[in-house]
C-alpha cells in the first residue's frame, strides 16, 4: 500500500513537470529554479512523510507558541 | 508570467468576504461557545485584529505603492531579512491553506461522503484550485462576483426557514459575567479576521484604489453581521447544546423541514461550504504564487 502511494506521488510529480516545464520559456531562469526547488522539496517531504508520519510539523511549532495564550483563557 | 489583470474595489471586497465568512460560519460557533456560552453571538463583534490588518495593509500600500506585503518587507528591512520575512508569510499561507483543505475534507467526508477516502475529497479540491489559480487575479475577482449572490441566497435559505422554531429565551441571561467571556470567545475568531491582511496582496491590482478601503471595510462589517446572525440563530435553536456539535450550523440546516416539503436543506449548506472552501483555497493558492506587478 505504501509503495502504491509512493508510486502515485512520483506519477503526480512527473505529470506536474511534464505539464509545466514546456510552458516556461528559455529566458525564465528564475521561474525554472523556483519550480525545480519547490517540486524537489515537496517530493522529498511527501516521501519522508510516507515513511515517518510522526515527524514534527509546523503545527507543533504553533502549539508551542500559542499554548501559553490558550491557558490564560482556559478556566 | 507577469500579472496584467485588474480587479475592481467591489470585487476585492467580495473576495475578502468569501474568503473569511464561509469557513468562519462552519467552525467558529462551537469554538466561541466553549468560552462565551450564551454570549457567543456577541463574540464576532470584537474584531480588532480585522481592523488592524486592514489598516496595516492600506498603510503599507500607501507607503510602498504597487508592492504587496512581501515586497514591502524587502524594502523595509533589507534584502535578505526581508526575504526571510516574506518566506515566513508565504509559508503561513501555505500552512493555513493546508489546514483549510483538511477541514474541508473532514467536513465533507464526515457529513456527506463517509465512505470516500479523504484523499479523494481533498485531492479533487486541490486539483481544481491549482488549475483555477493559473487563471490569474482577474478570474478570482470575477469568480467572487459570480458566487457571492449564490452564497447569500443559500445562507438566507438556511437561516430564514428556521425562524419559527427559534426559542428567544435561549439568549438570556445576556452577559451575566460581564464582557470578558464574549471577548475570550472571540480570541479564536481573531485568526479569521486577521486573514484580512491578504488585502495587501491584492491592492496592487485594484484599479480604483480610492474606493478599496471602503469596500474592504464593508466586507469586514458584512462578515461580522453574517457571523452574528449565524451564531445567534444557532444559539436560539440549539441553546445549551451548541457546544456538543463540531458543526452547529450543519445541525441547524438538518433541522429545517419546511411544511414537510423542503427538507435536507443541509445540501444547500454544503454548497455554501464547498463554494467558500474553494474560494479560500483557490485565493490562497493564487496569493502564494502571485507574481509581482512590476517584475
Amino acid at each position: 500500500m505504501r509503495w502504491a502511494f509512493i508510486l502515485g506521488i512520483a506519477v503526480i510529480l512527473a505529470i506536474m513537470t511534464v505539464y509545466e516545464w514546456p510552458k516556461m520559456k528559455r529566458e525564465m531562469k528564475k521561474e525554472k529554479t523556483a519550480f525545480a526547488v519547490l517540486t524537489v522539496l515537496g517530493g522529498i517531504l511527501a516521501f519522508l512523510l510516507m515513511f515517518y508520519p510522526e515527524m514534527p510539523g509546523p503545527t507543533h511549532l504553533m502549539n508551542a507558541i500559542y499554548k501559553p495564550l490558550g491557558t490564560i483563557f482556559e478556566k | 508570467m507577469i500579472e496584467k489583470g485588474k480587479i475592481s474595489a467591489l470585487q476585492l471586497g467580495m473576495m475578502m468576504y468569501l474568503v473569511i465568512a464561509p469557513t468562519a460560519i462552519l467552525n467558529s460557533p462551537s469554538i466561541s461557545f466553549r468560552y462565551a456560552k450564551q454570549d457567543l453571538w456577541i463574540s464576532p463583534i470584537w474584531s480588532l485584529s480585522g481592523w488592524m490588518a486592514i489598516y496595516l495593509a492600506f498603510k503599507l500600500h500607501d507607503m510602498y505603492p504597487g508592492h504587496n506585503i512581501v515586497q514591502a518587507s524587502e524594502r523595509i528591512i533589507g534584502r535578505w531579512p526581508g526575504k526571510a520575512v516574506g518566506f515566513l508569510i508565504l509559508f503561513i499561507y501555505l500552512y493555513i491553506n493546508s489546514g483549510t483543505t483538511r477541514l474541508y475534507g473532514e467536513f465533507v467526508s464526515e457529513a456527506f461522503l463517509p465512505e470516500t477516502p479523504l484523499i479523494v475529497v481533498t485531492g479533487t479540491m486541490v486539483l481544481v484550485c491549482a488549475l483555477a489559480s493559473r487563471g490569474g487575479v482577474e478570474i478570482t475577482g470575477r469568480f467572487a462576483q459570480l458566487i457571492l449572490p449564490v452564497f447569500i441566497v443559500l445562507f438566507l435559505s438556511n437561516a430564514l426557514p428556521i425562524i419559527p422554531d427559534l426559542k428567544p429565551m435561549n439568549i438570556f441571561p445576556v452577559m451575566p459575567e460581564g464582557i470578558m467571556p464574549s471577548i475570550a470567545g472571540s480570541i479564536v475568531l481573531q485568526s479569521w479576521y486577521c486573514q484580512f491582511i491578504t488585502v495587501s496582496f491584492l491592492l496592487p491590482f485594484v484599479s480604483d484604489r480610492e474606493k478599496a478601503a471602503k469596500s474592504v471595510s464593508i466586507a469586514l462589517i458584512a462578515v461580522i453581521v453574517t457571523l452574528v446572525v449565524a451564531n445567534l440563530v444557532t444559539l436560539l435553536l440549539l441553546g445549551e447544546i451548541t457546544g456538543h456539535f463540531t458543526y452547529p450550523f450543519l445541525i441547524l440546516a438538518r433541522y429545517i423541514s419546511l411544511v414537510e416539503f423542503f427538507s435536507h436543506l443541509e445540501s444547500l449548506y454544503t454548497a455554501i461550504w464547498v463554494f467558500g472552501a474553494f474560494m479560500k483555497i483557490y485565493l490562497f493558492f493564487t496569493y502564494s504564487c502571485l507574481p509581482p506587478l512590476n517584475g
